[in-house]
């Protein structure tokens, strides 16, 4: 029974594509909303402490939270970062919401942040590593023809990290989170079939959907 | 007839070289282009004498076994100091490096390049392209006497796996040069200090203030070089 309900999990890897576990999870400490005209701003923590998030993923968060039924609508990073140089520059950017009064503090910050209308933070953390690997594959070409022969895989963790600022409370709303482990695996007899766990994309679109809902103030499930 | 033959050859191989060593080299131009500041201006007249060695400023290294670098950053640093110095002071002059100080000046800024480095990812095994530019502020009096040296150690990474290589390298050394008008333009932001200096005596006591600032900034921690290849280059200069 049990090697063939294992039988049947590879099998349908095989055909419906890579495996992946998803685990999307948030914690709310604060009541969320966004009235008419107002924006929220989606950033990467600095470098400076540590952080490696890809550009390509704050893109792709940015991105889809502006599409479906809870659409909304985010103001551009770099022109957020450029509008208040140098306070959010990587060395300069504060590490936690109790920084947020002093920074409103500074000549011209605030009237900047109010005249876009951005009202919550997104600060994105976390990054995707290839955690695991093996087999090997092989391909050959001669007169008569090529293919190849063998069986590779690997396995990608990708773990990011949303932390919700609200600027007009000065106060953590909570937090967003989605961790999503994939292994890709290339069979090859002759032709190789390559079938790719893209767990960047999938913890994108995981974590977007939460924070659409945990910004407008609903249940996300 | 076998003169033209010579003679196309010559221009074939000639073409096959210059083709060659462009495929093999990496150019960074960083686009002269920088955010002002938010912070008040200080009430002051400041002048930003430009050397030629800064704003032609040049680097060019060659790896073994890879890409050879060059970096080209010399109308980048003058509009990074125009735009930062143009927003802190109320007024802001520049001035060429033999040009004498107006009269209304208050303090002359000399902004120097003392060394650029940088690591591959392949070095760094990161995915990052980091560059480390490191400048040298002189503030002098309008007689030219030294008030104070800023050293400002800049850093900048950007992600290998967005952009192509050179584009990487320009993105990490553009950050880098923001990093450094950061430093300036938050060391300088406590103007309520400097104004209460200038209060109390004018331009030698603004100066004072600007170097009390500069006793006081504490960098960020950073990144150190990524390895001995990188670090090997502290002390290049302008080339």
């Amino acid at each position: 029974m049990r090697r063939s309900a294992i039988a049947a999990a590879v099998a349908s890897c095989l055909l419906l594509g890579a495996c992946m576990t998803t685990r999307v999870e948030e914690s709310k400490s604060a009541a969320t909303g966004l009235r008419d005209g107002e924006a929220i701003v989606i950033i990467e923590t600095s470098y400076h402490f540590g952080n490696d998030t890809e550009d390509s993923f704050v893109d792709c968060v940015s991105k889809a939270v502006q599409k479906g039924r809870n659409r909304l609508r985010v103001y551009p990073d770099e022109a957020f970062v450029d509008d208040l140089f140098p306070w959010f520059e990587p060395r300069f950017m504060p590490k936690g919401p109790d920084a947020l009064p002093e920074l409103l503090a500074k000549p011209g910050v605030a009237e900047k942040i109010r005249a876009n209308g951005i009202r919550y933070i997104v600060w994105l953390n976390g990054d995707t590593e290839r955690t695991n690997s093996g087999g090997s594959l092989s391909c050959a070409v001669g007169p008569g023809g090529g293919g190849c022969f063998g069986f590779a895989w690997w396995e990608n963790d990708s773990t990011y990290e949303a932390s919700i600022w609200d600027i007009e409370d000065s106060e953590s709303a909570g937090e967003v989170s989605a961790a999503v482990r994939g292994t890709s695996m290339i069979p090859a007899v002759i032709v190789p079939l390559p079938l790719i766990a893209r767990t960047q994309s999938a913890a994108c679109k995981g974590l977007a959907r939460e924070l659409q809902a945990f910004i407008a103030g609903e249940d996300a499930s | 007839m076998a003169a033209d033959r010579s003679s196309l050859l010559q221009q074939v191989a000639v073409l096959g070289a210059a083709l060659l060593a462009t495929a093999c080299s990496s150019s960074v131009v960083v686009p002269a282009d920088f955010p002002q500041p938010v912070i008040e201006p200080v009430p002051l007249t400041i002048g930003l004498r430009y050397l030629p060695e800064f704003t032609g400023y040049e680097y060019a290294e060659e790896l073994p076994n890879d890409f050879d670098w060059r970096f080209d950053i010399g109308a980048a640093n003058r509009a990074l100091f125009d735009t930062v110095f143009g927003q802190m002071f109320e007024r802001s002059v520049a001035l060429d490096a033999t040009a004498p100080v107006p009269p209304d000046v208050d303090l002359v800024v000399v902004p120097t390049v003392d060394a650029l480095e940088f690591s591959l990812p392949r070095q760094s095994g990161d995915d990052q392209y980091a560059v480390w530019i490191r400048y040298r502020l002189e503030v002098q009096k309008p007689d030219g006497d030294l008030v104070t040296e800023w050293p400002i150690a800049a850093y900048g990474q950007a992600d290998a796996r967005r952009f192509g290589r050179a584009a990487s390298m320009t993105a990490a050394t553009r950050r880098a040069m923001r990093d450094a008008a950061a430093q300036i333009a938050a060391g300088l932001a406590d103007k309520a200090q400097i104004e209460s200096i200038l209060a109390a005596g004018g331009a030698d006591a603004a100066a004072a203030g600007i170097a009390k600032v500069n006793r006081q900034a504490e960098p960020a921690a950073e990144k150190a070089p990524a390895n001995d290849e990188a670090s090997d280059e502290e002390d290049n200069d302008a080339s």
